[in-house]
């Protein structure tokens, strides 16, 4: 299965690879992977992945990363019931 | 964030800021190993209090920095030069990625100005780390020493803990710096207890039948063994344990079936195949503990309570999860009920059918049975640190642990060559306590060295050497799942360990036979200073019960 992923990353050194590493390690094939810098602290990567495993999975995996702000994902995983969502920024 | 402090202090160089900065966030002891593009760092170490432990490999000062944190539960430090020293920290540190240990690791780098040239002893060590760090840094800045280092001290000990580098050039070492220093240090802010996952987890509880308790390594890093404790206690749950949580109850409890999973309890796996309930804390679903994921718990729903929400659901589905403190989450479960006794009685009747038997035949060594007597021969309960093989298994298996801080296993990486280092870290961050390394003639032999470091130090660890002349986990695998075509796992040739033990100016006694080891073992918790006692076991004996691969649990092999 395909998705888009929204990652907005802090604008340090190793960021992407960080993220790109942990996409590919987790059992995701990159379709597509785009990174700009439009300003500020900040980095906006959009890639499409593909997989069968779990999108919602990755996405957590890449929120606990130090360097990531926030994912956006396009396409919808299945609801982990009662995760809170106050555990990202402070669980990491 | 709260803000310390920033002041302007007199001229000092990235490495002395580094030493400062290390004072700050509570170091004591170090691992390390000197070297080129770390030298400023080492020239700043003498006279600044801390104390460098000399490890004489990278991999032992790695390993025994991974075992420090474990005890103390703060990161372990560890120290070493660019290049190879780097890279001899790799397995190390992917230890201590893969079991949530905290740890600081320090490498040197060659000068900025260098980089990305291939100079002498130039590694991209922070890329090849990348995958096994909680984070790393390359320090690009004298300014940026002291934040840099309470940044990784704490993200190294909070939340899910994990080992931080942080890469530290040559020329950034020896810069001089006079201006403000920023020492403000980040806060851990706990999550709050998520009150409706707790409602929820408490009434399936309430509503299974035959609910079963998983303890994992994330009790002991959080240090909420009394919490998990006082829960079990509060609905009279039967419960088991993962390799990591050995300890969270105490292995006489009457409640507790033992360990699960490939080379568990068979009460414990029977509990978790017939269990309608499995509550999982601090625990991850390894596959050595689920064996056949599809088959595991097949009746069982599961509630899953993690401080990392990227464990929930990663390999099994939770019904209820909770992402939180397991401490606080725990003591909110308050309105549970007791378990039913008739799956009480059940429980308990499998651990008695299933309990350890030690009558093997014969006049050799059973280490299962040497293992069950050394860990209940002193008042004050020992410390034991495992290579990994037959022996780890066995130990998990026998010994008694009273705190899941006493068994110290590689279990996610499953490193030999992690006992004898750990036992080290161990012992110095517990000098009280009476450390046990138990190895086997594989393991000692990948970090065999570290016995000079014992020397240099006097310090005291007991060696337990279990010595089959094989690779012996290796060699039961191919006995039973490869036909018997033994590949490359004669170590017949093997020196004779009790005399290298002397060699690096350790007493030592070598025993055979069954008669001989309430005494030997007496004689190597009573010898004053380090010793080996190199124990002579049947090449034949295997790991009993086995889950075999793609198997259930409960599909256990107990015999050839």
């Amino acid at each position: 299965m395909e998705h888009e992923l929204q990652i907005e990353l802090r604008d340090k050194e190793g960021a992407v690879l960080r993220a790109i590493g942990m996409v590919e390690r987790r059992g995701f094939r990159m379709q597509t992977c785009h990174v700009e810098k439009p300003s500020g602290d900040s980095q906006q990567m959009r890639m499409t992945v593909r997989s069968a495993r779990s999108i919602g999975v990755l996405q957590r995996q890449l929120e606990r990363l130090h360097d990531v702000i926030s994912v956006q994902r396009r396409t919808p995983a299945a609801p982990v019931k009662t995760v809170q969502q106050t555990a990202r920024g402070t669980a990491k | 964030m709260t803000m310390v402090a920033k002041s302007a202090v007199r001229t000092r160089s990235g490495s002395r800021l580094m030493i400062d900065a290390l004072l700050a966030n509570g170091v004591k002891t170090l691992f390390g190993y000197p070297g080129g593009a770390i030298m400023p760092l080492y020239d700043a170490l003498v006279g600044s209090g801390l104390e460098h432990v000399l490890c004489r490999h990278e991999q032992g000062a790695a390993l025994a920095a991974d075992a420090y944190g474990r005890v103390t539960r703060k990161a372990g430090v560890c120290i070493a030069t660019s290049g190879p020293g780097a890279t001899n920290l790799v397995t190390g540190i992917a230890n201590a990625f893969m079991d949530s240990v905290p740890m600081v690791i320090i490498t040197g780098q060659v000068a900025s100005h260098l980089q990305g040239t291939d100079a002498f002893q130039e590694v991209d060590i922070f890329g090849i780390t990348l995958p096994i760090v909680k984070h790393s840094y390359i320090l690009r800045d004298v300014s940026e020493i002291t934040s840099i280092v309470n940044e990784a001290f704490f993200l190294a000990e909070s939340g899910r803990p994990g080992p931080v580098l942080i890469d530290f050039p040559k020329d950034v070492a020896v810069a001089q710096y006079s201006g403000d220093v920023d020492s403000t240090k980040p806060v851990y802010e706990p999550i709050n207890v998520d009150d409706e996952g707790v409602a929820a987890a408490v009434a399936a509880l309430n509503d299974s039948r035959r609910p079963l308790l998983i303890g994992g390594g994330g009790i002991a890093i959080s240090g909420v063994v009394e919490e998990f404790r006082n829960f079990a206690a509060r609905c009279s749950i039967p419960v088991t344990t993962t390799l990591k949580g050995l300890g969270v109850i105490p292995t006489d409890d009457p409640a507790f079936l033992g360990m699960l999973g490939m080379h568990g309890n068979e009460a414990a796996n029977h509990a978790v195949q017939n269990c309608d309930l499995l509550m999982v804390v601090g625990a991850r679903f390894d596959d050595r503990a689920t064996g056949e994921l599809q088959k595991f718990a097949p009746t069982a729903r599961i509630v899953h309570i993690d401080i990392d929400p990227a464990e929930i659901s990663k390999l099994r589905s939770a019904n209820v999860a909770i992402v939180g403190e397991l401490g606080a989450t725990l003591n909110a479960m308050v309105e549970v009920e007791p378990v039913d006794r008739h799956w009480r009685e059940q429980c308990a009747a499998w651990k008695k059918e299933f309990a350890w038997r030690y009558d093997a035949p014969g006049d050799g060594i059973f280490a299962p049975a040497l293992l069950r007597d050394l860990s209940r021969m002193t008042e004050q309960e020992l410390t034991v640190t495992c290579d990994v093989g037959q022996h780890q298994m066995w130990v998990a298996q026998h010994c008694r642990f009273n705190d899941p801080r006493h068994h110290l296993s590689s279990g996610g990486l499953g490193t030999m060559g992690y006992g004898l280092p750990a036992a080290i870290g161990a012992k110095l961050a517990n000098p009280a306590a009476t450390v046990v390394c138990v190895s086997g003639d594989g393991s000692i032999m990948m970090n065999i060295q570290e016995m000079a470091t014992l020397k240099r130090y006097g310090i005291d660890v007991k060696i337990l050497l279990l010595n089959n002349a094989s690779l012996g986990l290796v060699r039961q695998w191919q006995q039973l799942f490869f036909g018997g075509n033994y590949s490359e796992v004669d170590l017949s040739d093997n020196p004779d360990f009790a005399l290298v033990a002397n060699a690096f100016g350790m007493q030592s006694r070598t025993i055979a036979q069954r008669g001989e080891v309430t005494e030997a073992l007496q004689w190597l918790l009573n010898t004053e200073g380090s010793a080996m006692l190199h124990v002579l076991i049947d090449p034949r004996e295997n790991v009993w019960p086995l889950v075999p691969p793609g198997r259930a649990n409960h599909e256990m092999m107990r015999s050839v």
